[in-house]
């Protein structure tokens, strides 16, 4: 089983509404964003963009490519970051020193390192608020998912693996609201996000890198990456 | 009080407020720093190379000193062995204070990723440490017939002294993320500003050990301290034009975005690191002034700051050029990283971050800064009581 993910950008409408379920669902503290959408090209998302004498908001929904061959994971001195058994790159946050040079290593600028207590920056937004699935996520030995990560740790999308453990899709794909998100397996060949690859364009994110994204944007239009 | 006990107790004192500093940090976060997600790495990393440099620098010039024919450097080799550990230990102080969690140090044993070139950083580091403990600890107890003892380890020394650098340099040049980086270029640069800087170290403590009024007695040991820092120095700036040749002119994104911040942002630092190398080896290569005290201390400290600009110059440009960098309509668009920082009211993304080391950074590198002096003090009175002047 090799987890994948496809993302139609024709169909992406820049809402950001996956930024914040992912946001809300994994407990990231403020300032963390596992999962970005921006309108490429402007210095202000959701404004046009002069491409060729044309007014365009073409999006541009970045997250963990969840590479087949992960730079992260390669640089990680103590084996933090490793890949299971579905292909997803994973950290486990008892494990890591917070060294930062899987941060460092990602070309795509997904890791997110907890600065500060992330407990303590969620407190701003209301002394008890509490958000973000409850549960400890454990595999194996490795603490992949808590709802307060460590101070000194990096984190980063998991896939939303309290979800996907289960069945169900990951949060930004359950959210979309112009279903451009496509979650699945992309050992097999009659999944959908298989199928998507042959039917469409497709493009994966900085391919001379050799990193082998799993992380597929289709487009008819051929706007983006 | 003999200057030794001063410096050990300025040392002590400086040591005592970086730990503090730590605490401090440790307490609150790394947030207390001005590093974020899209500049992870800063002054401590900076710093962690800086002493890598000073301490290779040093066990290089103590094992020249026993192999390679450099016998003129003998009376310096007990300095240069001290520097070596002096600077090994606070590398490691270094390092420690940028970890997120410190703490769990001891997992790097338990579960090593053997593919990690940090790893292999922090075995080198472990073995240079023993390396230096064991050159310090042989000048300090030598006999007269003790020749043969500092030969074998010097012949250790020398390729230990020549592989940590070399690993600390494949630390960054193993990054394809990183145009800046990730080359050959890179590596080579990466050794040679490490020799100049570690070999200019050794040069400052031995002037300051001896003493202006010895100055003729190690002429020769100067001289060729001072040729080796010349070669390094002339090869670090050749190396540096030849690596800034690809991205001149380069259509690439990410390389033209190098260019405009080399110099434009970080001109300065770029221009006043060429300034302080040349003026240095403007002095060490004119007998005149390379005979002066004040004129080779000038040069000595020229080249520390030089050394130290150069660790910085090396990860700003690679850390505010992006990899996901977009040609938007003929417009490069670095697109925006959340920093991981969070302040009511403004953006937690970013296209670029103008680091500037906070001033708990600064007092905290008085930790390795501190346990350094603190070793050189012990270590200098030693060598004084031993009478090691002359060998």
């Amino acid at each position: 089983m090799r987890y994948g993910m496809v993302i139609d950008l024709d169909r992406c409408i820049g809402c950001q509404t996956c930024m914040v379920s992912c946001h809300m669902h994994n407990s990231q503290p403020p300032g963390t964003w596992w999962n970005r959408v921006f309108t490429q090209g402007a210095p202000t998302h959701q404004t046009a963009v002069d491409r060729k004498g044309e007014l365009r908001m073409d999006y541009l929904p970045v997250s963990c490519q969840m590479c087949d061959n992960p730079s992260c994971q390669k640089v990680c001195p103590t084996g933090a970051t490793y890949t299971n058994s579905h292909g997803v790159v994973l950290v486990d946050y008892d494990r890591c020193i917070g060294c930062r040079y899987c941060i460092v290593a990602c070309p795509y600028n997904v890791r997110q390192f907890n600065w500060k207590d992330p407990k303590k920056l969620k407190s701003i937004l209301g002394d008890g608020y509490e958000y973000g699935y409850p549960d400890d996520v454990v595999e194996g030995r490795r603490l992949i998912y808590t709802r307060h990560r460590p101070t000194g740790v990096v984190e980063k999308c998991t896939f939303c693996v309290q979800y996907t453990q289960e069945g169900e899709d990951p949060a930004c794909v359950q959210s979309c609201t112009g279903r451009a998100r496509f979650f699945g397996d992309f050992d097999n060949p009659d999944s959908k996000v298989s199928k998507l690859i042959q039917e469409k364009p497709m493009y994966r994110l900085l391919e001379a890198q050799n990193t082998q994204p799993k992380v597929y944007y289709v487009s008819v239009k051929k706007t983006a990456v | 009080m003999n200057n030794y006990r001063r410096i050990l107790l300025c040392g002590l004192a400086a040591f005592a407020i970086g730990v503090m500093a730590w605490v401090y940090q440790g307490m609150v976060g790394l947030n207390v720093t001005n590093l974020s997600n899209s500049f992870p790495w800063g002054n401590y990393v900076a710093s962690f190379e800086f002493f890598i440099g000073v301490a290779a620098g040093g066990l290089l010039v103590f094992s020249l000193a026993y192999v390679l024919k450099g016998n003129e450097l003998r009376p310096l080799a007990p300095i240069a062995a001290a520097t070596a550990l002096a600077g090994g230990v606070a590398a490691v102080l270094a390092i420690l204070s940028d970890m997120g969690m410190a703490s769990r140090l001891y997992r790097v044993l338990i579960t090593p990723n053997l593919m990690s070139p940090m790893l292999w950083e922090m075995m080198m580091v472990a073995i240079f440490l023993v390396v230096a403990v064991l050159a310090v600890f042989f000048q300090l107890t030598k006999k007269e017939n003790s020749e043969a003892l500092h030969k074998k380890v010097a012949y250790v020394a020398l390729p230990v002294s020549l592989t940590m650098p070399l690993i600390a340099a494949l630390l960054f040049a193993t990054q394809p993320s990183h145009d800046w980086w990730s080359s050959v270029m890179f590596v080579v640069d990466s050794m040679v500003a490490t020799f100049a800087l570690g070999g200019s170290v050794v040069f400052l403590f031995s002037l300051l050990y001896f003493g202006k009024k010895n100055m003729q007695e190690n002429e020769k040991a100067y001289t060729r301290i001072g040729r080796i820092v010349i070669i390094c120095l002339v090869a670090h700036l050749f190396v540096t034009l030849l690596e800034l040749l690809p991205f001149i002119g380069s259509q690439v994104p990410a390389n033209q975005q190098l260019i405009s911040l080399l110099f434009g942002k970080y001109g300065g630092l770029f221009v006043l690191e060429f300034i302080v190398s040349i003026g240095a080896i403007a002095i060490y290569g004119t007998k005149k002034y390379a005979g002066q005290f004040w004129f080779s201390f000038g040069a000595g400290i020229a080249v520390v700051l030089g050394g130290f600009v150069h660790r910085l110059l090396v990860l700003a440009p690679a850390f505010n050029t992006y990899g996901l960098t977009l040609d938007v309509g003929g417009n490069l668009w670095p697109y925006p990283i959340a920093t991981g920082t969070f302040t009511e009211g403004s953006s937690s993304f970013e296209t670029f971050w103008s680091y500037v080391p906070s001033f708990t950074e600064w007092v905290l590198m008085l930790l390795p800064v501190g346990a350094a002096l603190v070793l050189i003090g012990i270590l200098f009175n030693k060598i004084h009581e031993k009478g090691n002047k002359v060998l």
